[in-house]
């Protein structure tokens, strides 16, 4: 199987902790390549570690901080995953990005796949 | 070594994935269940019997706090810590009230969180000295509790009629009939009386009626 090279970025707490517990204990399908501390201004800590997919871990205070991380790894990772995970709810974020050459059946085939809500 | 058996309640299963991987990497806890709502959280502990719970607050069907109460009301001895992302008074005041041995925050520092929980298997109380702070200053707030010796709740004047009537030796069926009242109505006076004189039975309530002059008009 092919391994996702995973960087886990959180605040320091419990919930990160155990996170990063998960990512090393239960993921056959998982190279945690790094733990890092969630900074806002820090995010070039990722050309460091190549990962496949970046992990944002936060309590219930993280929102702001989870929102400049991913806003500024997205902006400089274009092609990176992150999913987003914090204390509060019990979701995921999962956010991707895919380039595409602008054609019309590109476009109407990506609106179809995404997630129908209503 | 004491090996302590824990029982994990939090709808959130990421954090309690995540909380019973940090405590299998320890020697002295055993994770012997989990739960994903509060009552689960109840009937497990029935049937588990664990010496400790880390139960959240925020939970389907019944919330921790709650489900803190009827386990503790079915098994004193456990141990129970709240673990929360509620920072707020109320909550923590109410943990305490609901009997809990701890209150954590979510955002805790790993070390920090062994540290309280293993506190609390040493019969410590499990919380921040900020968190010590705020309920001292509740408690400072709250007024003294009354005199015990004379805070009987005061008597209606019909619970005074009825009282009056069952100190001469009257069956509530005769009260009933004395004062044109039903059975019903009688027998709810009566246990109104007791409730508020503490008394174990109508004679013990005459003659607190008696003693704290309670039956004058």
């Amino acid at each position: 199987m092919t391994r996702r090279r995973v960087l886990l970025l959180g605040q320091p707490s419990i919930f990160t902790n155990g996170v990063q517990k998960i990512l090393e204990q239960q993921a056959e399908g998982v190279e945690l390549v790094g733990v890092a501390l969630l900074e806002a201004g820090k995010v070039d800590i990722v050309g460091r570690f190549q990962p496949d997919v970046v992990v944002l871990a936060g309590g219930d205070d993280a929102p702001p901080l989870i929102e400049i991380c991913l806003a500024r790894l997205l902006k400089t990772y274009p092609d990176l995953s992150v999913i987003v995970a914090n204390a509060t709810e019990n979701t995921l974020y999962i956010y991707t990005s895919q380039r595409l050459a602008a054609c019309s059946s590109d476009l109407l085939v990506a609106i179809s796949a995404v997630p129908k809500h209503r | 070594m004491t090996v302590r058996r824990v029982l994990l309640a939090d709808d959130h299963a990421l954090f309690r994935e995540g909380l019973s991987g940090i405590l299998d990497t320890q020697p002295d806890f055993e994770i012997v269940g989990q739960a994903a709502d509060g009552l689960e959280a109840v009937a497990k502990a029935r049937v588990l019997k664990p010496d400790l719970i880390l139960m959240d607050i925020k939970m389907p069907s019944c919330d921790g706090l709650e489900a803190t109460r009827l386990i503790k009301a079915a098994l004193p001895n456990v141990k129970i810590i709240v673990l929360t992302v509620h920072e707020e008074n109320e909550k923590l005041f109410e943990a305490v009230r609901s009997g809990a041995e701890g209150y954590i925050l979510k955002n805790t520092l790993p070390e920090d969180f062994m540290r309280l929980v293993r506190g609390v298997t040493e019969g410590k109380a499990a919380i921040t000295r900020a968190m010590a702070a705020r309920i001292l200053a509740e408690f400072s707030r709250l007024p003294p509790p009354p005199d015990t010796a004379n805070d009987y709740q005061p008597l209606t004047r019909r619970e005074k009629e009825v009282l009056a009537l069952a100190a001469e030796g009257a069956t509530d069926q005769e009260i009933a009939d004395t004062l044109t009242l039903s059975l019903h109505t009688v027998k709810t006076h009566m246990r109104h009386i007791l409730a508020k004189l503490h008394a174990a039975n109508r004679r013990e309530a005459a003659e607190v009626a008696a003693q704290e002059g309670l039956l004058k008009h």
